[in-house]
Parts: structure tokens; C-alpha cells; sequence
């Protein structure tokens, strides 16, 4: 049968400025002779190559940055590539978010139709199932508010309905479980499951390990814009969770790290995990202790820093998401360079492999916050058991806890 | 529409299958312009007729008192008022167009379709707020019992309707695509605008000029041939071909030019906002 997606060779460069500003002013063209100086060549892909079949489900995973987002843009026409070339044989849609082209200050139902028809949605279509629409964002009696009065949960609700609808042959899909509570992304994963079950052909991005493993029939690793592994989920997954090559364990040089997120004008530098003798290490067993050592640095002043330091299994799901203003501690100013610790007391992970995020932001106002420098998977650990005689799997748990245990005599 | 390639960009022609495939998105995205447009304001619709009106009663003081007025075919209120709703259309149509594409960056970086729509739609969201303003136009050719023939202002109304569209649209084409790549313009833009006011003839006639060459080269101004066609049609004179005539050409550049380029650097939009 003839694939519905083939794709070959394409390479996406982007020119990146020397003076790193968002965009240029017409005076930095003008003084500067913008076009003599140098700009920064940077390849957000490099000769990408695969072919889907009809009903095939693929998952692109790979960190921030490596270039999943460029690909499914560019797969959608969004931006084009800079060489090879592609062709797709059937409707397609993309949804790279839910609620694209929502207006605050229009009502409900007008978003329905203006979010429906920029998604691609015919209004005829719209009409026909706006009814099921409603009834399923549950949004009934405020169809004619604006949607600026809406709460968040109702917002993502009427988005998710408005794109649940979107009924194509292929479906690209970036990362849209991540936003909205438990219950909408069981229900998102629950559409996109039917569709895969209808024949349809979906390319979905995503940073949930877990939800991939359990929608797709085949995976894609994307590291630095290249294609490094491509083929069977589980192994896909366990490469990607695994060692990052050259470093040794417990310890990682980030400024290696060209997959980041962030303005970088604070950069971390160095991670490394240590035990309680100070060794660094790769491996721990469980009640040990964990230090986490960062090192960062700012070649300017910056004022109130936080950190952030999550912890994922090798499923992808987050363990905890460590604040660092949670234990009292915040870092008013950072110039030059800082040397941070971490120290987790008795680690109560279940037996596995592990891989810690960092974020450095600013300090969060009004659910914003500027983002410095975000790395994830900066380095990955082992844990081991060696204190009870059991299987201790995922399927068992999550976390050893030895709690007290007493009897009462009543 | 079933599949495309993927390809690098080249120079592209103008693929009209796919524009009417997208013609659904254009007339919502020119309906949201206007309802959000008027959302939340009090008067609503009145401001787009409120403004012409304001600024006809300013000049016909100014006009009257400190001018020392030329003789005119028609009442200076209606000349005036006439001249100041094609400049509403002119004008708003290339601030719309000009902003229209960073105010819709995020839809632009987050779903495919083909780029001209957004600028588009805001040159019709103008056109619809020159339509409103003509209903005040009817009431002062009523008021002031002009005897218009109908079927030649029809015509030559409409001439001029189109002569400012395309010229407005041709440069908020240039416009919208030049502030994507330099934000500069946004700041040029409303300096640029009130300049322009000065040199079309909106609220004077052509002929108070009494340097020929500064006429002429005025007359290069797509707005001042679609003017002065349309005070033709009001006044029932027959219309000064010879003044229309630079500017229309000057318009099917500007068009011309404005699509071209739009068009040459639509695949970058999405990469630059």
C-alpha cells in the first residue's frame, strides 16, 4: 500500500542573529550592515527520513529543543523546510494547541465557530455537531458569556471539544495533553485512541512517556534535529531514558547541552550526584542519600532567582517537582558563579531508573515567569534494592515507605 | 483538499483553488474583527461615523473662517465629509493590514493557511466601516438637495471604492510584511499616515494647488484620483480623467508590489514572528 506521510531528507536551518534579540530593528540593520556581519547557523533539523503507513500511530519524543516541534510544523506546512522534500496523501489536521485563535472577549459559541473553522472545520460542520460540542465542554449555560469570564478547566474544555470534533485522516497532535487536569487529558487520550482505532494516521509529540507507550504503534527519537533511533516503542523509550553518551556517570558537563530552553542569561553549568560520603555516583540504593550538586552561572547581576528540580522514572511521569523556595531557600541574586547542593534525605524511590530536570526561572508572578534556563534530562540515575527480598516494580509501586506499625490493645 | 507536498520555498504564483478552499477562514477572521472591534464600547458602531463627522465639523470651521475660501462644486461639509471617509478607508485599511500579522502571530505560528488571509480580512474589516459611514454620506447629499444621477454615481462610486482598496491593500501588504521583519514600522506608521492626510487632497481640492508640477506629482497619489472620481460622482461634473489617471496606475504597482512581496516572503512569517 502506498504510505500516507513520506518524507525525505528535510533539513530545517534557521539563521540565527549574533546579537541575540528577538527580533531585528531596522536600525541594527542599517548601522551594523547586518547582511556583512555573521549570522549564527543553527539546524533545527538534519535530513529526516520515514514513511506511515495508513493507520500507523508514531510517537516523536526527544528533549526541548531537539526539534520535535520544527518537524511537525513543518509537516503541517506551518514553516518550510530549507531542503529535501515531502509529500502527504491525505486530509490532514494539526493541532500544535487547543483553543488556537480563541477570543476573550467573544462568547462561547462564537469561539466554537471561529476556533472550529480556523482548525479547519467547514461551518456546516460546525453546525452539525454543535450541539454534541457544547454537551461535551459542558459550557451550556455560558455559551453566550465571553469566554474571558470562563475559568481555566472551562476553557480547555470548550478548546478540547472544539478539536475532538476535527474528524481527518491524519492527525498531528504536539503536546496537547499537557495542559488541563487528569480528567481532560484521559479524555483527550481516549479520543486519540479512537482515532488510531479508525484507521486514522496520528503523529503525536509529547513529553508523557507513558501516554506514548500506551497510544503508539511505533516511536521516534529526535535528538539535536536527527532522527537517532526510529522502530518499536519500548525500545525506542528505554534509549531514550537511558545514559546520555560521554558522560560519566553521575556527573554531566552541561554546557554541552545545546538542548535547552530559556533566555540563558543564567546557565547551568555543571549537575553531578553525590552520596553522603561525597563519591560522585550513578547509582543508589534506596535510603540513601541523594546530593545534588548545580553549578551556575551569570555573567551579569540577576536578581531573584528560583530553581526548580523535578524528578522523572523512566515512564516519564514526574516523581516530584522540587522548589526550592518549598524548603525556605531562594537565591536573591546571581553574578558570576554559584554552587548549589541539594540534599534529599533517604531516597524512598522504587528500584529503576531515574532523570532529573532543572529549571532556573525568575521568581513566579501572576502565573508568569521568565524563563532562564531549562534543561531536561541533565543526567540520569540508577536505583537499587537491596533491602527487601521482593520484586519492587512499577506495578507495586512507586515509593518504599516503612512506616511505623504498631498494635493496639483495646 | 486531499494531501501536498513538502517542499522548499520558492517563487510561488498565486494558488486560487486554495484560497476559496479557505474562504470559510477569511470571512470568520473579518467577523471577528469587526465584533471584537465594537465589543465593550458604548456607542458601538456610532464611533465609526462619529470620527468622519468630527473631523468634517473641524475643517468646515477651519475652511470658513481662516482659509479664505476657493469656490467649490459642492457645500465644503460634503466635499469635506466625501474626501474624509475614503481617507478612513484608505487609512484603516493599511494600519489593519500592517499590524494584522503580529497581532495574529500566535495563529500564525500554530495552524496552516494561506498567510494573505489575515491582512485581507482586515482590509475588508475597513471596508466595513466605510460602508456604515456612507449611510451619512446619503443624508448630506439629501440634506443639501444635490440631484445626483444615480446609475453614474453607482459607477464611478464604486470605481473609486475599488481605486482605494487596492492601493490601500497593496501598501498595508508592504507594510504588514516590512514590520514582520523590522518592528520600526510600527512606530513609522502612524507618522507616515498623517503625513499622507496632509498631501491628499481630503479636506482641500487639487486645484487650490497653484504649482502645476506639485499638482502633478500629487496626483500620483492613488487617493487623490479615487477622491476626486468620487466628488464627480456627486457633484454630476464630468470627471478629470487626466488627475485619475496617475493614480491608478500608481495603484496597480502598489497592488502588484504588495503581493509579490507578501508573497515572496510568506514562508518566513511563521519563523519570524
Amino acid at each position: 500500500m502506498k504510505p500516507v506521510i513520506e518524507i525525505e531528507s528535510i533539513s530545517k536551518k534557521f539563521l540565527i542573529p549574533a546579537s541575540s534579540q528577538g527580533y531585528q530593528t531596522l536600525r541594527e540593520s542599517l548601522t551594523s550592515l547586518d547582511f556583512l556581519r555573521k549570522k549564527r547557523e543553527f539546524w533545527a533539523l538534519r535530513d529526516i527520513s520515514f514513511s506511515m503507513e495508513q493507520g500507523e500511530t508514531m510517537g516523536v519524543i526527544g528533549n526541548n529543543g531537539a526539534g520535535k516541534t520544527t518537524l511537525l510544523k513543518i509537516l503541517s506546512r506551518i514553516t518550510k523546510p530549507t531542503s529535501g522534500k515531502g509529500r502527504i496523501n491525505a486530509r490532514v489536521a494539526s493541532l500544535l494547541e487547543v483553543g488556537t485563535g480563541f477570543h476573550p472577549e467573544l462568547t462561547g459559541r462564537e469561539n466554537i465557530y471561529l476556533n472550529g473553522v480556523i482548525l479547519g472545520l467547514k461551518k456546516r460542520e460546525i453546525d452539525r455537531h454543535f450541539d454534541e460540542i457544547v454537551e461535551f465542554a459542558g459550557v451550556k449555560e455560558f455559551l453566550n458569556t465571553p469566554i474571558k469570564h470562563y475559568s481555566t478547566g472551562m476553557w480547555a474544555r470548550l478548546a478540547f471539544s472544539v478539536a475532538a470534533h476535527l474528524d481527518p485522516e491524519i492527525l498531528l497532535v504536539d503536546e496537547v495533553l499537557s495542559v488541563g487536569d487528569a480528567e481532560f487529558q484521559k479524555k483527550s487520550l481516549v479520543k486519540m485512541n479512537d482515532l488510531s482505532k479508525n484507521g486514522r494516521t496520528v503523529i503525536f509529540v509529547s513529553h508523557n512517556l507513558a501516554a506514548v507507550r500506551q497510544l503508539c504503534s511505533r516511536c521516534m527519537l529526535i535528538s539535536q534535529g536527527e532522527i537517532t533511533s526510529i522502530g518499536n516503542v519500548n525500545d525506542v523509550i528505554t534509549e531514550y531514558t537511558s545514559f546520555r553518551d560521554g558522560d560519566s556517570p553521575g556527573t554531566t558537563d552541561l554546557t554541552l547541552i545545546s538542548e535547552r530552553k530559556g533566555s540563558g542569561i543564567v546557565r547551568l553549568t555543571r549537575i553531578e550526584l553525590r552520596n553522603s560520603d561525597e563519591q560522585v555516583k550513578g547509582t543508589f540504593l534506596m535510603r540513601d542519600d541523594l546530593h545534588i550538586h548545580l553549578w551556575l552561572e551569570a555573567p551579569v547581576k540577576v536578581r531573584n532567582v528560583k530553581i526548580v528540580v523535578d524528578i522523572l522514572n523512566s515512564f516519564g511521569e514526574t516523581i516530584t517537582s522540587m522548589f526550592d523556595s518549598d524548603s525556605g531557600f531562594g537565591l536573591i541574586e546571581v553574578e558570576g558563579s554559584e554552587h548549589i547542593s541539594i540534599t534529599i534525605n533517604d531516597i524512598r524511590f522504587y528500584p529503576g531508573k531515574y532523570n532529573i530536570s532543572v529549571s532556573v526561572i525568575s521568581q513566579i508572578l501572576n502565573h508568569k515567569y521568565e524563563s532562564f534556563d531549562e534543561i531536561e534530562n541533565a543526567i540520569t540515575f540508577d536505583v537499587e534494592n537491596q533491602l527487601v527480598n521482593r520484586n519492587l516494580t512499577r506495578r507495586t509501586g512507586l515509593l518504599f515507605l516503612t512506616p511505623d506499625w504498631q498494635i493496639h490493645k483495646d | 483538499m486531499a494531501g501536498y507536498e513538502i517542499k522548499p520555498s520558492g517563487w510561488l504564483t498565486f494558488d486560487f483553488r486554495e484560497l476559496w478552499h479557505f474562504r470559510e477562514l477569511f470571512l470568520f477572521m473579518t467577523w471577528r474583527d469587526i465584533k471584537v472591534k465594537y465589543k465593550q464600547t458604548f456607542l458601538g458602531l456610532a464611533w465609526v461615523v462619529l470620527q468622519p463627522l468630527a473631523l468634517m465639523a473641524i475643517f468646515t470651521v477651519i475652511w470658513l473662517k481662516v482659509m479664505k475660501p476657493a469656490e467649490l462644486d459642492i457645500p465644503y461639509p460634503l466635499f469635506a465629509y466625501s474626501g474624509l471617509v475614503f481617507w478612513g478607508l484608505f487609512s484603516s485599511g493599511i494600519s489593519g493590514a500592517g499590524e494584522s500579522m503580529i497581532s495574529n502571530a500566535n495563529i500564525i505560528k500554530k495552524i496552516y493557511f494561506p498567510r494573505i488571509i489575515i491582512p485581507a480580512s482586515a482590509a475588508l474589516t475597513a471596508l466595513f466601516d466605510f460602508v456604515v459611514t456612507l449611510f451619512l454620506l446619503v443624508l448630506l447629499i439629501l440634506y443639501y438637495q444635490i440631484d445626483v444621477s444615480l446609475p453614474r454615481f453607482a459607477g464611478l462610486f464604486s470605481l473609486s471604492i475599488m481605486i482605494t482598496m487596492a492601493a490601500s491593500f497593496g501598501i498595508g501588504l508592504i507594510v504588514s510584511a516590512a514590520t514582520i521583519r523590522y518592528r520600526d514600522f510600527r512606530y513609522v506608521m502612524p507618522f507616515f499616515l498623517q503625513a499622507f492626510f496632509f498631501v491628499s487632497p481630503v479636506v482641500y481640492p487639487l486645484a487650490l494647488l497653484s504649482s502645476d508640477s506639485l499638482r502633478i506629482v500629487l496626483s500620483l497619489n492613488p487617493l487623490a484620483g479615487a477622491v476626486t472620481l468620487a466628488r464627480a460622482a456627486i457633484t454630476g461634473n464630468p470627471a478629470n480623467w487626466q488627475a485619475i489617471f496617475p493614480g491608478t496606475l500608481m495603484t496597480v504597482f502598489l497592488l502588484v508590489a504588495g503581493l509579490t512581496l507578501f508573497r515572496r516572503n510568506e514562508s518566513s512569517y511563521s519563523d519570524l514572528l
